[in-house]
């Protein structure tokens, strides 16, 4: 490396690099972040200003140079890659980390391809295998994910989809947010609740859809679907022929009566369902800081605690989400599917700050639905955290991951594991 | 606060590191590295200490900007060289006006080490900034050329200028040292 002609230069730089200063202690971490985000409010406030005399100069052409650039793609793993089509082989993952954010994983022999990436969205069209998708939410994001004949409608969220091409099956479980789902049979869009999963299976003539939404509120040995013949109307718990199941487009009433004397909320369920799904998540919690919060946490139903908490959560104002989490959980009964979603977002939540307390509520969320939609994920971020912390329990949790999801999404990382 | 700032890009930092709380996991993977990195471009001075602390604001200000997290070491070296740059105008300002002497660095090592270090970081003062920073990062930081114009965001053909430039000053400067011709060993002799 070293082709300095002069030995004096040489033996300085070369003691220059065997310097060892003493670390620095770790400083006010709490106090330098602070600094960060004031002197972030302080830019923006600067930009704002700035950015309002440039608009009135900017040209045309000039704004045309400086427009938002498509967003574009890498791809992680072990997959073959050719002209937006991204596939995986047995026992093979890989990851898309998209520009403005978001991820997506594929699990083993899926066909992903990506169709067209704009600066609005992306969309892409799963043609085999399984899928977990990770959407950042922004303003005007438009993201759309086929999954054969369905197309699912995304802001931000997180879900899983599946494709199975030899039973023409579509899946999709929704982990957080909010998703509309459209294809044959379908009409009007579906919308998709965390907790619930939709499966619509293609059948073999064509023309015949089965559409079966499992709402958190279901046991998951609920009857399988009859088919509906023909396009016609959604096969949802709305319709009365399925009475098994629980309303996708519904109103919905609270889960528990509304205390005595209380005003009811100004809005209703529907509209804060709707604004999530627009991700005007401001909106949701303006709202119920106008009919106060407390009301809200004792009124409202457990569906919109979520959405109330998720709207929190997307916001970065961690300390309402707990709060809205915890009265959501309190208000669900013992042992429901309800309990265990709203277990499960405390541990999202908690994560970072606190691990133990979040492997705690994950825990819970297992006790609470052992089978549930959101089982498999729970048990994924306990393993996570585990190997993270370099647990003793971290064997164990591979072990359960495997016997319970040997094809879930972190299976590679579990088996990886018990190989070391 | 700091979760909102330590957003999506972070998880391969928080995972590298082993600390859950993502500032402690961000301090721990590259505070030492800034910290290095500082050391190395201005010496072993007192004062660094602020300026690692000014780079990991502006770190965790722009962090959220990251877009692909397998680029974040780029990104922190960016970042602390701009820091390094402003700080080496502002000295070159002020010695202008109050030249001071260097403090004796409190470097490990033999005495002999220490004073070709001390000459050599004086030597260093008297360069422009982008002279030094192609310097250090070359010859004690051990980059590839493509790696040093990389972290300037200068162009190959720049970087090379830069480096020929600080190389010559400091070549013909060194040898004619006599301070390190009295303290350091000719290795020839």
């Amino acid at each position: 490396m070293s082709d300095l002609d002069s030995p004096f230069l040489k033996h300085a730089v070369d003691a220059a690099r065997r310097m060892q200063a003493s670390p620095f202690p770790m400083p006010d971490l709490e106090a330098l972040a602070d600094e960060a985000k004031h002197r972030s409010a302080r830019r923006r406030t600067v930009t704002l200003v700035a950015g309002l005399a440039l608009a009135a100069s900017l040209s045309i052409g000039t704004w045309a140079a400086l427009r938002p650039q498509p967003v574009s793609f890498e791809v992680e793993g072990l997959a073959r890659v050719e002209a937006g089509l991204v596939r995986t082989a047995a026992e093979q993952s890989a990851r898309l980390r998209f520009s403005e954010g978001s991820v997506i994983e594929l699990a083993e022999v899926t066909r992903l391809r990506v169709i067209d990436p704009t600066v609005e969205g992306v969309h892409v069209q799963l043609a085999e295998g399984r899928a977990e998708v990770a959407v950042v939410h922004r303003d005007r994001t438009r993201w759309t994910v086929d999954s054969g004949p369905f197309t699912v409608h995304v802001t931000g969220t997180r879900f899983a989809v599946a494709w199975n091409l030899t039973r023409a099956e579509a899946t999709v479980e929704l982990l957080e947010g909010q998703v509309t789902i459209e294809g044959p049979g379908i009409a009007p869009a579906l919308v998709l609740k965390p907790g619930q999963r939709f499966t619509g299976v293609v059948r073999p003539e064509g023309t015949h859809v089965e559409v079966n939404v499992s709402p958190a509120t279901q046991p998951t040995e609920a009857p399988p679907p009859a088919p509906v013949e023909g396009v016609g109307p959604p096969r949802t718990a709305a319709s009365p022929s399925t009475p098994t199941r629980a309303p996708v487009r519904a109103p919905r009433t609270p889960s528990r009566p509304l205390a005595g004397g209380e005003p009811a909320p100004p809005n209703t369920s529907s509209d804060w369902a709707a604004w999530s799904a627009a991700g005007e998540f401001e909106r949701i919690i303006e709202d119920a800081q106008s009919a106060g919060i407390q009301t809200a946490l004792r009124n409202r139903s457990v569906d919109d605690l979520l959405l109330l908490g998720d709207a929190a959560r997307y916001l970065s104002n961690r300390r309402l989400a707990e709060d809205v989490f915890e009265a959501a959980h309190r208000r669900a009964g013992r042992m429901t599917q309800e309990a265990a979603v709203t277990s499960f977002r405390l541990g999202q939540l908690l994560e970072q700050t606190s691990p133990q307390t979040a492997d705690t509520w994950y825990r819970r969320s297992l006790e609470e639905a052992p089978t549930g939609p959101l089982a498999a994920e729970a048990l994924g971020r306990r393993l996570l955290m585990a190997r993270r912390a370099g647990s003793a329990d971290a064997a164990s949790l591979a072990r359960a991951y495997l016997s319970q999801f040997p094809t879930g999404a972190a299976a590679a990382i579990a088996r990886e594991m018990l190989a070391q | 606060m700091a979760l909102r700032l330590l957003a999506d890009p972070i998880p391969t930092t928080t995972e590298r590191s082993g600390s859950l709380n993502p500032l402690e996991a961000l301090w721990d993977t590259w505070g030492a590295r800034i910290q290095r990195l500082v050391q190395r471009t201005l010496g072993p001075d007192q004062g660094t200490e602020d300026l690692v602390h000014e780079a990991f604001v502006r770190l965790l200000q722009k962090v959220g900007t990251l877009r692909d997290s397998a680029r974040i070491e780029g990104f922190v070296v960016a970042i602390t060289l701009n820091v390094v740059r402003l700080e080496l105008r502002r000295r070159k300002r002020w010695r202008a006006v109050a030249p001071t002497d260097r403090a004796d660095p409190s470097i490990s090592g033999s005495a002999e080490d220490a004073v070709a270090v001390k000459r050599l970081f004086v030597l260093l003062d008297q360069l422009e900034p982008d002279q030094r920073l192609a310097f250090t990062l070359r010859y004690i930081e051990q980059l590839e050329l493509t790696e040093v114009a990389e972290a300037m965001g200068l162009s190959l053909a720049t970087a090379k200028r830069r480096l020929a430039e600080a190389k010559a000053f400091l070549e013909e400067k060194a040898n004619g040292d006599a301070q390190l011709h009295l303290f350091v060993k000719d290795p020839h002799v």
